[in-house]
């Protein structure tokens, strides 16, 4: 792949810590122009240092870090960066700045943008004049993510956008940022497996510092094991132990039968079987991995 | 560093502080007593009783003050430039602390590192913006008070660049060890306390250099002094402190 189509880069990355916290260990993983990633993995598996390296808050203990083709803090990283919204972790508000006057920052430090049509596109004209620490939960996200996509970045670092949110101000989050990501390479750092499922394509998963593991949704999903749930009139054992008898593999799981069978391919034929068995099944539904299912299989190998 | 990123900073900046009531008052109200109406009260002193002061500092065991012979050297070359020192030093040190140790307090330094801006530019328009405050507060009493001085003929011109130097050098001096402990200090009011606590040996030293070093250099020496003092603690901050504390 060309340096070009390189969005995000993380070559032989680590990173300690004063206090002798090794966040990342030689870590090397890339995104490409375009691509939805998020990066997944539990508390100090190094996502939000990623995001502090890809920010240039931070500094490389050794290796190096890319931002559209520049290495962080070189020479062309500042243009880099005012190509790239951030939307941080849970970051505290000033009581001293209304959001006008941080849209206003924000669009004097990207250079461009258009707070009029920034505070017109996300709800926040009558909050203009309110100082930024007396807004809600919800109106303080929205001002992140206004200031975030004010100068149109081709790249956005979200670092758990919607967490301490309530479930209607993070679906409204949802909503801006699903609308915000079309054609925009994004790197989604979230603990919420159903947002990153809902928002991205690709997985990346940390763990203690490490790349775990790093590809497509879909293909960590074709790897898995079919699954077919199969409910039937009668006690879900009787039903497994059919199952098995007739050559499948089945396990009892929530008071159904989970047979490790392709749907597509086999559940036509399991069911005619059963039937002449006299087994009344009246469920029978292919089930797909759950990014948490997954995560949590790669995370537990 | 980007000139047009630390002017955007320095505008929200300067918002900010002029938004603070303590920050302010105390900003405001340290340097009237302490630039303004101590230098006048001293020259009315001088005036009724400064020979007395004299003898005292003559028979002191410091070299330094043999040669101030009468009222108006020792307001000029001792009293003056002390009290240029204690206001150049708490001036901005409150400034400084309110700068930066309350984008830690708040967690805002998260929300600002997230806008396109090096860490470094964020430290040079948080220095400028206490330096501003610092000259528009500050710069008008010691005027007056230098004016005063020129009109009544206590000073020459030649003084005015020897008063000025410890109080500029004073600034430094405090900006830079604010900065240090400030990034060392976990919250406001440590930062403060420590803040607070810095003036007293600074001043030690201060007095010391004006006692040891004679002449019309005394001032030039003792500016460089505390030049040299802020300049290591704004290298020591820097090197070895930094911001990334913050962040970790």
């Amino acid at each position: 792949m060309d340096v070009a189509d390189i969005a995000i880069a993380f070559d032989g990355t680590s990173k300690r810590y004063r206090n002798g916290t090794l966040a990342l260990r030689e870590v090397t993983w890339s995104i490409p122009v375009g691509a939805r990633a998020c990066l997944l993995g539990p508390n100090g598996s190094g996502k939000t240092t990623s995001i502090r390296l890809l920010q240039g808050a931070l500094t490389p203990t050794t290796g190096w870090v890319s931002l559209l083709g520049h290495e962080v803090n070189g020479p062309q990283y500042a243009d880099a960066r005012r190509r790239c919204g951030i939307v941080p972790q849970n970051a505290g508000m000033y009581a001293d700045l209304t959001t006008g006057e941080y849209l206003e920052l924000a669009r004097r430090l990207y250079r461009r943008g258009d707070v009029a049509r920034a505070t017109e596109a996300f709800g926040l004209g009558e909050h203009r004049d309110k100082r930024l620490a007396q807004l809600s939960g919800g109106f303080q996200r929205r001002v992140i993510v206004a200031a975030a996509l004010l100068s149109e970045p081709e790249v956005l670092l979200l670092d758990e956008p919607t967490v301490g949110l309530d479930p209607l101000a993070a679906r409204e989050v949802h909503e801006y940022l699903r609308a915000a990501m079309k054609g925009r390479t994004t790197l989604l750092c979230t603990h919420n497996l159903a947002e990153a499922e809902a928002l991205c394509d690709d997985v990346v998963i940390l763990r203690a510092g490490q790349v775990l593991l790093h590809e497509p949704l879909d293909a960590l999903r074709e790897r898995e094991r079919p699954r077919t749930r199969l409910v039937a009139r009668q006690p879900a054992e009787e039903l497994a132990g059919r199952a098995r008898a007739l050559g499948y593999d089945a396990s009892v799981q929530d008071g159904a039968v989970i047979a490790f069978i392709d749907a597509h391919a086999d559940a036509p034929e399991l069911l005619r079987a059963l039937l002449r068995e006299g087994i009344d099944v009246y469920e029978c539904r292919p089930l797909s991995a759950t990014l948490e299912e997954l995560f949590l299989e790669a995370v537990g190998r | 560093m980007s000139a047009s990123s630390i002017r955007s900073l320095l505008w929200k900046e300067i918002r900010q502080i002029g938004r603070n009531r303590t920050a302010m008052l105390t900003a405001a109200l340290l340097p009237f007593i302490i630039l303004f109406l101590a230098p006048i009260q001293l020259l009315v002193a001088m005036h009724f009783g400064g020979a007395q002061g004299i003898q005292q500092l003559r028979d002191s065991p410091l070299p330094g003050f043999a040669d101030v012979t009468d009222p108006s050297q020792l307001l000029v070359q001792v009293f003056y430039p002390l009290l240029l020192v204690v206001g150049g030093l708490l001036l901005p040190s409150l400034t400084t602390t309110y700068a930066i140790v309350t984008e830690r307090e708040r967690r805002s330094l998260e929300l600002l590192i997230s806008l396109p801006v090096s860490v470094g530019e964020i430290l040079a328009a948080k220095l400028l913006a206490v330096l501003a405050v610092t000259a528009v507060i500050g710069l008008p009493y010691v005027s007056i008070v230098l004016t005063l001085l020129l009109v009544l003929g206590i000073a020459g011109p030649a003084t005015i660049p020897a008063l000025l130097a410890p109080f500029i050098a004073a600034v430094m001096c405090s900006i830079g060890i604010s900065l240090l402990l400030t990034l060392l200090a976990r919250d406001f009011r440590t930062a403060n306390n420590l803040s607070g606590a810095f003036v007293v040996p600074v001043l030690f030293l201060t007095v010391a250099t004006l006692g040891v070093v004679g002449g019309p250099a005394r001032t030039y020496v003792l500016a460089a002094v505390l030049l040299a003092l802020g300049a290591a603690a704004t290298y020591a901050a820097l090197r070895w402190i930094t911001i990334e504390r913050y962040l970790e």
